[in-house]
C-alpha cells in the first residue's frame, strides 16, 4: 500500500492509499463530527451527513466516503462545512424526543456531545415547522430489546453489528421517507439465542433508541408522561 | 442458422404481410391504448370479420405515441394508402369493416390521416406540422410492428447491428459508441462510451449488464412504450453491450406496475433465444448471453443504480456511497454496466448505422434524439422524439399543439419530480443535457408536464416534493428530514399559514439538501421548489402575504361564491350537487354558499348551467362580500 501525505487543517497527515479522509483525520486525532461511522465496516453507511469537509479543488465532500489522495488539502472548519453540518444536525434534533431529563442515556448521549461540539443548543429549532407533537409508541414486540423510534437517528450501527454477529440482521430498516424506522424481529425462534445473549445493538446505539427489555417499565411511563 | 438465413425468413414473413392481397389492420395495444379501450376495439374487429365475408389480418402493435388519438388503428388495404384512424370505438368498427374493407368507402371522417400520398386532403401524417420537427430514431418501429413477433423487427433491419458487432472487437465497439457522443438517457447524461470503457477495463469477472427500466416519475412513460412496442431493440442493445464487455448475464429491472412490458419482454427474450440471437453460442460465435427480467415492487428509489442493484440482490433498496463505482464493484461486487432503456435502444442504431450518423443528429454536446412523454395541459399528449437541441417551444407548441383549450401557458416541469419548472421566458431553451441543467431543470429520463394558468405553482411544487419525500429511502438525514421540513413549510404556505421568511428558509434548506444528500434523489429533490421560488416568486408572495392563490387552486385560500344577480332563482342544480348541504336559499330566492359548511369540492361550479354561470371562485377568502362571510341561519 502506498502511503499518501495529506494536509488536514494545516497539519501533515500520512494515510494509506484507499483510506477515507474521516479515518485519516480521526487517526491523527483531528475531530470531524460523525454519528454513523463504523471504523471496521467495509463500506461507509453515509447516512448522518455530519462529516462534511472541504477539499481544495473538489469542494464539499463527506469525509467518510472520500478516499485520500496524495497532496490533498482538507479543511474541516469552513463556513460552508459548518453550515451543512449544522443543518443536518438541526434536522436530526428537530425530529428527536428532546426530553433529555427523563432519558436513560442523559449525559451519555452522542447527540448531546455533538451539540456541544457543533455549538448548537439542544432544543427544537424555532424556525422549523410542522414538528411532531406526539410521540410514536415504543416497539416492544421483541422479547429482549425495546425500540424507541422517537430517539432513533437511523445511523444503522445496530443493523450492521447484528448482521456481523448473526450473519443476518434481526434489526432492519423498514418503510420509506419520513416514516422510515427500524423493526426488530419478534420471531422467538430466531431471536432466542442471538438476542438473549448479545446486546451489541444496545451497546452501539449512539442514543437511547435501543434498550434491553428489563427497563421497559420506566421508559413506557416516561414516554406516556412526556 | 446464419444471420442471413434468419433475415431472409423474417423478410419473407414481413413481405407476406406488406405485399398483401388481404387488408391488414394494425391496432395499438400498449398500456395507453388499452386504457382508452383498444382491447374492445380488437374484439369488435374480430367479431365483425367473423360475421362478414371479408378476410383481413389483425396485428396488435405497440403505441405510436399519439396518446390523445388512442385507440389508434392503421388499416392497409391494397390500392389504398395506409389510413390511420383515431379514437376508434367498437361502434365505429362495423362501418370500417363493412364500409371500407367490404366496399370502398375509406370512412375518412374517422381518420387522422394517411401515411402515404400527400398533396391534398386527407391530411398526410408526415406533412402534419409536428412531423417536421420530429425524428423517430428509437420510436421508429413503435406502433408499426407486432411487438411479439421478432421477425417484424428483424425484417426492418433489427439484429443487423448485432451481426455486425460480433465481427468487431470489444474495443472497436466501445470506440464506436464513444465517437457517437451518446450520453446516458436515464437523466444524468454521463457519456455511455466512457462508462463502457471503464467497465471493459475493470479486471474482475464476471461482469453484468443491467437495463434500468424502473421508470417511476409521475407522468413519464417513455420507457414503458419502448418496452411494449419495440422490446427487441432494447435486447439487441444489451446483447451488443454484453458482447463488448464479455459479460454473459444481463438483467432488465422493471416494475410490477408494468405487467404488459414484462410479458412482451419475456416473449421477446424467448423468441430471440429461438433464433439463436440470445442464449448459448449466439449466431455460432461461441458468445453466450442470458437476459433475465427482474420485477421490482415499485419503490421509486430503486431507479437509483446502486439501490437497484441491492434490490436485485434481495436487499433493501438503499443507495450506497461511492466509491466504489458500479463499473468496478456493482451487482454482487462485480463490474456492472447499467444503462437506461433508451440508452440501450440507441446502441443498435449507432453500431448499425455508424457513429457518424448518430453524432450528426443533435446539438454539439448532446447527440442523438430526446424522447419525451408530453403530459399535462397540452393538446397532443403522448410521446415525442426530437433531435437534441430542439427548443421547448417547438415541443410544446408545434408538436404538442399548444396549451389545452386555449388557456394561457404558465410553466413546464421537465425531468420528473426532481426536475425543475421553467416559465414562458425559457421556452426558447434548447432541449439538451447542459442547457436544461443551466436553467435549473434537468433532462431527467424524459417527463415533460405542461402547466397552464389554472395550475398553482406553489401547489405543484408541494405535489412533487410530497412525492420525493414519500419515496425517499430514509437513509440520509438531509433527504429524509430535510425534504420533510421543506414539505411542512409548503403545506403551511398553501393553507394560508405561510410567513414572509419562508421563501428564504426554503431556499436555504433546498440548497443544503442538494449539496449534502447522499444520492441523486436527495440532490435533486428540492429542484421543483427552488425553480418555482425563483421563477414564480410572485405566486409565493401572493400566498404568503395576501393569503391569495392566483390560480384559484389552494382550497384553504379560495371560496365559492354565487353571484346573486346571475343566479336563476328557480334552478336547484347547485343545491342538489352539494355533498355537505352548504348551499341555502336566500329569502329573495337566490342561492348562497354557507362558507362554514362548504368543503370546496367545486361541484356547484361544475353543475351551474353555463347560461347562468353564477358560481365563481374567489381568492383571498376576504374577497367575499361581507354579508356573505358568516352565514347565519336565516330560516
Amino acid at each position: 500500500m502506498e502511503l499518501f501525505e495529506i494536509t488536514i487543517d494545516g497539519r501533515q497527515v500520512k494515510a494509506e492509499q484507499g483510506t477515507k479522509i474521516l479515518k485519516a483525520a480521526l487517526d491523527a486525532e483531528i475531530y470531524i463530527p460523525n454519528l454513523c461511522y463504523i471504523p471496521e465496516a467495509d463500506l461507509p453507511f453515509g447516512g448522518c451527513r455530519l462529516c462534511y469537509v472541504e477539499v481544495e479543488g473538489r469542494g464539499l465532500v463527506a469525509a467518510c466516503t472520500e478516499p485520500v489522495e496524495d497532496g490533498m488539502v482538507v479543511h474541516t472548519q469552513t463556513p460552508e462545512v459548518n453550515r451543512l453540518r449544522r443543518t443536518a444536525f438541526k434536522l436530526l434534533i428537530a425530529y428527536h424526543d428532546l426530553d433529555c431529563r427523563s432519558c436513560w442515556k442523559n449525559k451519555n448521549c452522542e447527540l448531546q456531545s455533538l451539540a456541544s461540539k457543533l455549538k448548537v443548543k439542544l432544543k427544537k429549532p424555532e424556525d422549523f415547522r410542522g414538528l411532531p407533537t406526539d410521540l410514536l409508541p415504543l416497539d416492544t414486540t421483541n422479547p429482549f430489546i425495546v425500540y424507541d423510534p422517537n430517539r432513533c437517528v437511523l445511523c444503522g450501527k445496530c443493523v450492521w453489528v447484528c448482521n456481523k454477529r448473526n450473519g443476518e440482521a434481526l434489526i432492519d430498516f423498514a418503510y420509506r421517507g419520513y416514516e422510515t424506522r427500524l423493526i426488530l424481529s419478534s420471531d422467538i425462534s430466531l431471536v432466542k439465542e442471538s438476542c438473549a445473549s448479545c446486546g451489541e445493538c444496545v451497546a452501539v446505539c449512539p442514543t437511547a433508541a435501543l434498550q434491553p427489555q428489563p427497563s421497559l417499565q420506566s421508559t413506557v411511563s416516561s414516554a406516556e408522561g412526556g | 442458422m446464419t444471420f442471413e438465413e434468419i433475415k431472409r425468413q423474417a423478410t419473407a414473413e414481413w413481405e407476406s404481410i406488406e405485399q398483401h392481397q388481404i387488408p391488414v389492420i394494425r391496432i395499438g395495444t400498449a398500456t395507453s391504448d388499452r386504457a382508452s379501450g383498444a382491447l374492445e376495439v380488437v374484439e369488435a374487429f374480430e367479431n365483425e370479420l367473423a360475421r362478414l365475408p371479408v378476410e383481413a389480418k389483425i396485428i396488435q402493435t405497440g403505441s405510436v405515441g399519439f396518446c390523445n388519438y388512442e385507440p389508434l388503428v392503421i388499416i392497409s388495404k391494397p390500392e389504398y394508402p395506409r389510413i390511420c384512424y383515431k379514437n376508434v370505438t367498437p361502434d365505429m368498427v362495423p362501418r370500417l369493416v363493412e364500409g371500407f374493407l367490404l366496399e370502398d368507402d375509406p370512412c375518412m371522417e374517422f381518420a387522422l390521416g394517411t401515411l402515404e400520398g400527400g398533396n391534398g386532403s386527407p391530411p398526410y401524417i408526415p406533412e402534419l406540422p409536428r412531423s417536421e420537427h420530429e425524428l423517430r430514431l428509437l420510436l421508429r418501429n413503435c406502433g408499426f410492428i407486432d411487438a411479439e413477433n421478432i421477425d417484424h423487427y428483424i425484417a426492418l433491419g433489427g439484429y443487423s447491428a448485432l451481426s455486425k458487432a460480433l465481427e468487431m472487437t470489444p474495443y472497436e465497439i466501445v470506440e464506436e459508441i464513444k465517437r457517437s457522443g451518446l450520453r446516458g438517457r436515464g437523466g444524468a447524461g454521463f457519456p455511455t462510451g466512457r462508462k463502457l470503457e471503464s467497465c471493459l477495463k475493470a479486471r474482475e469477472n464476471p461482469k453484468y449488464v443491467i437495463c434500468n427500466a424502473d421508470e417511476g416519475d409521475p407522468g413519464a412513460f417513455m420507457d414503458r412504450v419502448v418496452l411494449e412496442s419495440d422490446p427487441q431493440a432494447v435486447l439487441e442493445g444489451m446483447i451488443i453491450t454484453g458482447y463488448a464487455l464479455n459479460s454473459s448475464q444481463g438483467y432488465i429491472y422493471t416494475r410490477m406496475e408494468y405487467p404488459l412490458a414484462v410479458k412482451r419482454l419475456k416473449t421477446a427474450i424467448e423468441q430471440a433465444k429461438q433464433r439463436g440471437l440470445l442464449g448459448e453460442d449466439i449466431l455460432g460465435t461461441g458468445f453466450n448471453f442470458r437476459i433475465e427480467v427482474f420485477q421490482g415492487a415499485g419503490a421509486f428509489i430503486c431507479g437509483e443504480s446502486s439501490a437497484l442493484m441491492y434490490s436485485i440482490e434481495g436487499k433493501r433498496g438503499f443507495p450506497r456511497v461511492r466509491p466504489p463505482r458500479s463499473i468496478e464493484a456493482g451487482l454482487w461486487h462485480k463490474p456492472t454496466q447499467l444503462n437506461n432503456v433508451k440508452t440501450f435502444a440507441c446502441i443498435p442504431v449507432i453500431i448499425g448505422q455508424g457513429s457518424e450518423y448518430f453524432s450528426n443528429i443533435g446539438s454539439p454536446r448532446s447527440k442523438g434524439t430526446a424522447v419525451f412523454a408530453l403530459a399535462g395541459k397540452v393538446e397532443n399528449v403522448g410521446l415525442v422524439e426530437v433531435p437534441m437541441g430542439t427548443t421547448l417551444e417547438k415541443v410544446v407548441y408545434d408538436i404538442g399543439g399548444g396549451v389545452k383549450d386555449g388557456k394561457r401557458f404558465k410553466g413546464v416541469q421537465i425531468g420528473g419530480p426532481s426536475g425543475g419548472c421553467l416559465p414562458e421566458a425559457f421556452l426558447n431553451t434548447p432541449i439538451d443535457f447542459d442547457s436544461l441543467t443551466e436553467a435549473g431543470a434537468m433532462m431527467g429520463s424524459g417527463g415533460m408536464i405542461v402547466m397552464d394558468e389554472e395550475n398553482c405553482m406553489v401547489d405543484a411544487a408541494r405535489f412533487f416534493l410530497d412525492f420525493t419525500q414519500k419515496e425517499s429511502c430514509g437513509k440520509c438525514v438531509m433527504c429524509r428530514l430535510g425534504t420533510k421540513q421543506m414539505l411542512s413549510i409548503l403545506e403551511d404556505i398553501v393553507s394560508g399559514q405561510g410567513k414572509p421568511e419562508d421563501m428564504e428558509q426554503l431556499i436555504n434548506l433546498g440548497e443544503d439538501i442538494m449539496a449534502g444528500s447522499l444520492c441523486g434523489l436527495g440532490r435533486s429533490a428540492p429542484n421543483p421548489v427552488l425553480t418555482t421560488v425563483r421563477y414564480f416568486r410572485e405566486e409565493y408572495e401572493a400566498h404568503i402575504l395576501e393569503k391569495r392563490c392566483p390560480a384559484l387552486v389552494c382550497r384553504d385560500l379560495i371560496a365559492y361564491y354565487i353571484i346573486p344577480e346571475k343566479c336563476y332563482r328557480g334552478c336547484e342544480h347547485c343545491v342538489l350537487s352539494c355533498p355537505s348541504e352548504a348551499i341555502v336559499e336566500h329569502p329573495k330566492r337566490f342561492k348562497v354558499v354557507d362558507q362554514s359548511k362548504c368543503v370546496k369540492c367545486g361541484n356547484c361550479l361544475e353543475v351551474c348551467p353555463p347560461e347562468y354561470n353564477a358560481v365563481v371562485k374567489l381568492s383571498p377568502v376576504s374577497e367575499l362580500p361581507s354579508s356573505d362571510l358568516p352565514i347565519k341561519d336565516e330560516k
